[in-house]
This record gives structure tokens, sequence and C-alpha cells, in this order.
């Protein structure tokens, strides 16, 4: 043990300090950067001789090694863009980088490094795609807009470009009515027309196209429904019969509710098998782009939900509703909390295209930091492991959100404090050493 | 838990607090708004990994009340058709002057007593041809009126017809607006946005359309209303539905040319409708509000027909072969349906004042049978006889001042139902001042609260900053 040891180590110590103080201010200034992960001082001692038992110990110095807080959450803030996401849990977001612009298309390239990041404040670019304010390109598993099946094999940069929306062709019409039971024409005789109930329904090219209902009166409890769609070919089926309160199965139905369908002139009745069987008729109408399916859901057999036959007058209707949708343009894009980029179109219709994982990592704090607030997966982190959002353990996404720093200004103060006195206390001990120097010097004069 | 994240949560809060408020204040301006709903925030706090989170105005919903609006449209509709029917009433009295009081007779009588006068005055002064004269022109003043009446036919007509034609204009424009509103409010729907303006806007479509016809509305996923009349007939959709008149049927037609009178039961265009009806149904139809106007004319032909055969059956000298006559009718003539014999015309010196007596005599004894008064052929609604032509003309006047008393008083309790619906859904939907006020007190609370968190924060700051100096 001599005195120049003593004076080493108090240098490792003004060194550790010093760079705990920068990975301080480094914290400090990025305490409202999008994204940032703290590093924090971890020190530890360097020891050249110790031992207990020979009751040696020479004084070794300390070493600063960062550690990166890559798994601390930070704190979570809404924001308005629906394209912005914040993650909660453990996840990263992946992204890629572009190298260039392919002369060809057009469009940028990328590199086959996959970076990650907890920067989620996407935006669309004009090119389609969403990028982070760091120029990170997000990265999803692309998803069937028509099935809604997420292909998880492979993930590509989120673009999205479709700017229109394909009509939907009614396949489905619910039709609730009270038929009237004590209805009578103009004479006072049967049969008795009720007025024509109509409804717009959408072909394959997502023209509204009429659909007319006439219920007529031919006896107690028997009714006939025709079906009339002007444009179509052909324009009028039926008319198909609709008895109430007769017998479904073996079964007699309660008065009033569907108990038989006949299939006529181009309506084909679900089969009466037994009570609460739904009761439809399909039919095929021909707007001039080839055969489209139609059901007519009247309701079901032998129950009141639905169409029924009770007294009055009049018809009352309850239900008249069809599922298709005209063509549709762009309106908005957002991601939501599973992380699937939806679109909304004009019409009412939600697309969604892509489905955003997240990133899980054995060591997340291994993982080496590039520009941007970005990550490269290591060999000691282990390698990112793609989840859908919310399962094991990656956490989820919060939509119209971005993650703060993690940085606590009050711990890096109070951390800065200590450091300066540490700092303050090495220096005095270079002084102190250097005194004793001194002295040793003066010994011989 | 940081501080920055502290104040971070606190000024999310603080955005909140001001929407919400922003809200309030929208309410509280449109407190007085015919139509406006009241608008309310639901709040919902994102889960963000169990850290604390200030919560989010997730969408602005509008109050509504559905089943007081079934309610208030079938009340509204009710009002509309009995606000036509008494109208109609109260032109056809007016007409009639059967509400005049100045001398508590209406013209039509008073005609008719000026005849008889003049007839008893002839009676008893044969030889004075000065009197003569005056039956004449009694007689002429007496069918001049009762042609008047009948003459009233086509403008009458044609204001019912304008009036139909308005009401479907007005069904058109509405349900082109519907359309409209439909495609704005399933966009911005979809998009997230706030629609309840948009509905009330709707809203105040179907309340205009409300008062013409019975309504019933269907309302899709994706927020498209479908407005159906109250027997099912397709008035509104996602595509601007047309209805068009023709006159000469008395029937209503969508745009596809289907007949859909019978889809509109209740409401004005009812009303109209069902008085210009001239069928043989609406004549039988013992709902005097049905076929109103040609049972009108039927009760002036029959009053013509019947003061003809009376006074001329009592004229007609049976010592003569001739039948003479002092008045003509002419069924097929609405101008001419009663005149003066215009042999007496040219010379009213020919008139026989021997059968004044017989004249006078008739008029007030001959009594009506109910076949005379309401003929099978040409049904007129009148249920009185053995009256004599003073009875029956007194008669014609009695119905229609019934039939306006009665369906006034019934339009007046329509009134008062629609307006104690509509005040219900006013206290439902609508905007309560005071609770707006209550809630502002809590808001303002509230917000006084976060900004002095945000105070507290900010000083913890600057006392973090002079730790070390």
């Amino acid at each position: 043990m001599s005195i120049t040891g003593a004076m080493y180590t108090a240098i490792s110590g003004l060194n550790g300090q010093s760079t705990a103080i920068s990975y301080i201010s480094d914290n400090v200034a990025n305490a409202s950067t999008i994204g940032y992960k703290k590093v924090e001082s971890r020190f530890q001692t360097l020891v050249t001789q110790s031992s207990a038992q020979a009751n040696t110990h020479s004084s070794g110095g300390v070493l600063n090694q960062p550690f990166f807080a890559n798994n601390a959450q930070g704190a979570i803030q809404q924001v308005s863009s629906t394209t912005s996401v914040a993650v909660a849990g453990n996840g990263f977001i992946p992204v890629s980088k572009t190298t260039g612009v392919d002369p060809a298309t057009g469009l940028p390239t990328f590199e086959t490094t996959s970076y990650f990041t907890r920067v989620g404040d996407f935006n669309q670019n004009s090119q389609g795609y969403l990028v982070n304010s760091s120029g990170y390109y997000l990265q999803g598993w692309r998803v069937d807009p028509v099935t809604g099946v997420v292909d998880s094999s492979t993930t590509s940069e989120v673009r999205v470009s479709d700017l229109l929306d394909a009509p939907v062709a009614t396949s489905t019409v619910d039709y609730a009515a009270n038929l009237p039971s004590n209805v009578k024409n103009s004479a006072g005789t049967l049969p008795a027309t009720l007025p024509v109930s109509s409804i717009q329904v959408f072909d394959a090219l997502g023209n509204e196209r009429t659909l007319n209902l006439t219920w007529t009166r031919i006896g107690d409890n028997s009714w006939t429904l025709q079906v009339n769609a002007p444009d179509s070919t052909p324009s009028t089926l039926g008319p198909a019969t609709v008895s109430f309160g007769g017998l479904v199965g073996g079964a007699t139905a309660p008065a009033g509710t569907i108990s038989s369908l006949s299939s006529v002139g181009g309506l084909t009745a679900t089969p009466a098998g037994s009570i609460n069987d739904d009761a439809s008729f399909n039919f095929n109408l021909d707007f001039g782009n080839g055969a489209q399916a139609l059901k007519l859901d009247l309701g079901s057999y032998g129950n009141s939900a639905g169409t029924t036959q009770y007294a009055g007058d009049t018809l009352t209707l309850n239900n008249f509703k069809q599922n298709g949708v005209p063509q549709g343009t762009f309106k908005s894009l957002s991601i939501d909390e599973q992380g699937f980029v939806n679109v909304t179109f004009d019409n009412g219709n939600v697309k969604t295209y892509y489905q955003i994982p997240l990133a899980r990592f054995n060591d997340p704090t291994e993982l080496d930091r590039v520009n941007g607030n970005a990550f490269v997966a290591t060999p000691r982190s282990g390698a990112a492991i793609l989840a859908q959002p919310g399962a094991s353990g990656v956490g989820s996404f919060v939509s119209a959100a971005i993650e703060g720093s993690n940085v606590d200004i009050a711990e890096e103060f109070s951390k800065l404090i200590v450091a300066q006195r540490a700092y303050s206390a090495n220096a005095r001990l270079i002084t102190a050493t250097d005194e004793l120097l001194q002295e040793t010097i003066n010994i011989r004069r | 838990m940081s501080l920055s994240a502290a104040l971070n949560t606190a000024v999310t809060g603080l955005a909140t607090l001001q929407t919400q408020t922003g809200i309030l204040s929208g309410n509280i301006a449109n407190a007085q708004t015919a139509g406006y709903s009241r608008k309310y925030a639901t709040l919902t706090t994102p889960v963000a990994g169990g850290l604390p989170q200030a919560s989010l105005v997730q969408s602005v919903i509008r109050t509504t009340a559905p089943e007081l609006m079934k309610d208030y449209y079938a009340a509204a509709a009710n009002y509309g058709q009995l606000t036509v029917a008494a109208d109609k009433a109260r032109a056809l009295t007016e007409a009639l002057d059967a509400a005049d009081s100045s001398d508590g007779q209406a013209t039509l009588q008073k005609l008719l007593t000026n005849f008889e006068s003049a007839v008893k005055a002839l009676e008893a002064t044969p030889e004075d041809t000065a009197l003569k004269a005056q039956v004449v022109q009694r007689g002429k003043e007496l069918a001049a009126e009762v042609n008047r009446l009948a003459g009233l036919r086509s403008s009458l007509q044609a204001q019912g017809q304008q009036d139909i034609q308005t009401g479907l204009k007005t069904l058109n424009d509405a349900s082109a607006n519907i359309a409209k509103l439909n495609a704005q409010i399933v966009s911005q729907k979809a998009a997230g946005n706030p629609v309840g303006d948009l509905e009330d806007l709707r809203d105040a479509e179907v309340a205009k359309i409300s008062g013409l016809v019975g309504v019933r509305t269907v309302v899709s996923d994706k927020g498209a209303m479908t407005v159906y009349s109250d027997t099912g007939a397709q008035l509104a959709g996602t595509t601007a539905q047309t209805f068009s008149y023709d006159a000469t049927s008395n029937t209503i037609s969508n745009g596809a040319g289907i007949d859909l009178t019978a889809g509109f039961r209740t409401g004005s265009l009812r009303a109209n409708l069902d008085y210009l009806d001239d069928s043989a149904a609406a004549l039988a139809n013992p709902d005097d509000n049905v076929g109103t106007l040609a049972k009108f004319f039927n009760q002036i032909d029959s009053l013509a027909r019947n003061i003809a055969d009376v006074v001329n059956a009592a004229y007609d000298d049976p010592a003569t072969a001739a039948a003479e006559q002092i008045f003509t009718y002419n069924a097929a003539d609405p101008s001419g349906t009663l005149a003066v014999d215009a042999a007496l015309v040219a010379t009213p010196s020919g008139l026989n004042a021997a059968r004044m007596g017989a004249v006078q005599q008739a008029m007030r004894n001959t009594t009506l049978t109910a076949t005379q008064v309401n003929p099978a052929g040409d049904p007129n609604g009148l249920t009185i006889s053995s009256v004599n032509i003073f009875g029956l003309t007194s008669g014609v006047l009695a119905y229609h001042a019934r039939l306006s008393s009665e369906t006034e008083a019934n339009r007046d309790t329509a009134d008062n139902l629609q307006a104690v619906l509509g005040e219900k859904i006013a206290s439902v939907t609508g905007v309560d001042v005071d609770t707006e006020l209550a809630t502002m007190q809590t808001l303002q609370n509230n917000y006084a609260a976060l900004a002095q968190i945000m105070t507290v924060i900010t000083q913890m700051f600057d006392e973090l900053i002079s730790i070390g100096s």
C-alpha cells in the first residue's frame, strides 16, 4: 500500500463520479424526449490485492458501469393524434430505418437490420407510411382486410394507401313488423293488401336499389308476401304464403307467430323443423352484375321476436334493416389497443390492414442504443420475440398517447448531489494524499 | 412516478375539464333552442400499466327519449290531421255563412224567408204587379245564393289539392335533407366525431314530416335513419324519396310509381285526401270528415232540388194540364242548379198569384222524407227527416256548424296532447339550466383543485432545483 496507490484510487473515484454526472446530465437533458430510457450508474469495486486470511488489503479503485433502464416504464401522456401509440409494459415497437429511395418506384428502401423503439408518435407520410418523429418506419403484420386473418409470419413496413373501400352488396335484410290480424280492404272483404314497405339495398357496385315488400291478408292467420325489386331481373318474386299460429314440427306455434312459409316463385323458405328455427326467405336478385343472394329474415318460427300477426288495422313496423354499404372514401387512420391499424371510411366501414406486434427481449437492458431512441438486439439481450400486444408479458398499446421519458428529475437531482459530494470528497483525498507526499518528500532535506 | 408525469396527468385532466365546460356552455347557450338536446361527455380512463392517468372524453352523447318521440310523432300526426279537418270544416261553415250571428240568421235562411215573405205579400195583394216582380226577384236571389255555393266546388277542390301539393313538397324536401344528414352522420360517426348536433337536425326534419303523416323511425347500426309512415310506407332513408300527387285519382305515389295512398293513414295529408275523396265509399262513410267536400255539394244539391220540388208542386195549378213551375232544377250545372223559370224572369207579371197561398203553405207544411233529404244515389251525410225546406236549410247549416265545432274541439285536445308531449320531451332531452349550473360548480371545483395540484408540483420543482445551491 502506497500513497500513490491511494492517489490512483481517488482518481478512479473522480473518474467514476464525473461519469455519473455525465449520465445524470444526459438524463436531465432528455427529460422531455419521447421514449427516452435513462442511464443509471452502477459502481463496482476494482480490487488489486485483498485477502481476509492473509490480513492484507491494497486500495484498488472504483469502476462506473452504465446500467440501461430500458425496461422502466415512462409516463404515458395523452395526445390527440390517433396514430400515436404508447406501450404500457415491456414490449418494444418494431421499426425500420430507410437507406434511400428506390429510383424505379420512388419508394424508400430499408435496412435489413431490425430496430426497436418506444417512440410511438407515428404520422402518415405522403406515401402512406407511418413514420415516427425520429424518422423510423413502423413495421407490422399484414392483416387481410376482408377476413381479418393476421399473417404473423413476417413483418413489413406499414403502408396504408388504399383510399377507397369497396361496396358490400346487401346479403341480409332484417324485417320485424306486426301484421294487423283484423285488416280488411275498402269493401270490407279479403284479400286486403297493405301499403308497400320499402328499403334501399346495395348491389355489388354499391348502387342503391329499392326493395319493396307487399303483404296481403288472404284469410285468418294467412298472408302472402310479394318481394319486388324494380331494377332487378326478375323484378317480382313470390307471392309466398306466410301462416301464423299453426303447427311447427308437430307443436303448435303460439297464436300470432309464424308457423309456416311457402317456397314459391323464386322465394325459398327456411324449413320449419321446430319452434325457434330461423324463419327466412332466401332469394336471388340480379341488378345486372350477376346473381345477388339475399336473405329476408322475418324472425323465428313460433317466436314473437320478429314478424308477428296480432290485433290491429294497420301494419306496425318495428325493424327494417339491411347490411350492405356503398363504397367509401378514406376518412381516418388509427391504431387501437391491440395494435390494429384501422382505416375508417365515410360509409361507416372500418377495415384493418396491419397489426403492430410488440417485441420482447430476454434482457432488454442489454440492448444497444442508436440515434433517435431506437435499439438494436445484441447477443446478450437475446433476439426479439414478436408477440401480439397483450400476450406473454409484452404489455399492450395505449392509443392516442405517447410515452414520455422515464427520467425522474427529483431522482437525478438527488443523485447529482451525492455525486457532487462524492467528487469533492475524492478531490479532497487527492489533496490530502498530495500533502502526505509533500510531507514524505520533506522528511529528508 | 415522477413529478413531470404527475404534472402531465394534471394537464390532461384540465383539458378534459375544459372540454366538459365547452359542452356545458353549448348546452346553456342552447337552453332555449327548440329541438336542441342536451349533450354530455362520457369519460374513459386509459389503462397504462397501472400508472395513474387522467380521464379522457370518450364521446359526446346527446340525451334522447325514443319512446316519447314515438308518442309525440303520433300526436303530431293526429293534430295535423285535425287541424286540416277543422280548417276545412270552418271554411265550409263560413262559405255557408252558418256562423253569421249578426241577425241570428244565415244568408240562405234569410233569402228563403225573404222569398216566403214576398209570396205572402203577393197572396195578400194578388193584383199588384210590383209584388209579382218582387217574388221573381227574391226567387232569383235565393237561386243565386244556392248556385254560388254549388259553384265553389272547383275553387275548394283546387285549394285542397294545393294543400296536398304543398305538403308533399315539404315531405320531399325533408326526405332529401334526411338523406343528406344520414350520409354525414354515417361518415362522421365512423370517424369517431360527435354527431349529436346532426342528429338534432335530422330529428327536426322528421318533426317537419310528423304533422303531415304519422312516422316511425328505424336507425341502423351505422347511424342512418329510415323513416316510415305508421303503416310502413317508406318516407325517407339513405336516398331521397319523392312523392307526387295525382289530382284526378286523388292518390299519392312514390318515385317508382307505386300507389302509397293507403300508407298515409294519419296526418294532414290524410285529412286533405279524405276531404277531397269523392268515391262512393267515402260518401257512404259515416265519418263526416271523409268525403266532406262531396257531401257538402250533395247537400247543396239536395237543398236546390227540394226547394224546386216543393215550390213547384204547390205552384202547379191542378186545374190546368200544363206543369207550371217557378224554379227550374238542373243537377248537371253547378252554376245553374237552381234558377227561376225563364218565362217568369222575362215577364214577372205572368206569375199566377192565385197559387201563392198554396206555395206558402207547402213551404211550411210539406215535410221531406229521409230519402228526399239524403237520396241513395248521392249520399250527403244528413240524417234529418220530417222537416220542411226551412228545416232542411237549417239542418245543412247545423250539420256544418256542428262538424266545425266538433273537429275544433278535437283539434284543441290534440293540440294539448301534442304540447304536453313536446314539453315532456323537452324536459327529458332538453337543457335544465339548474342541473347544468350545478355541474358547472363541480367542474369549477375540480378545475381549481387540479390547478392547485399543478401549483404545488411547480413549487416542488422549485424546491428541488434549489436543493443544490
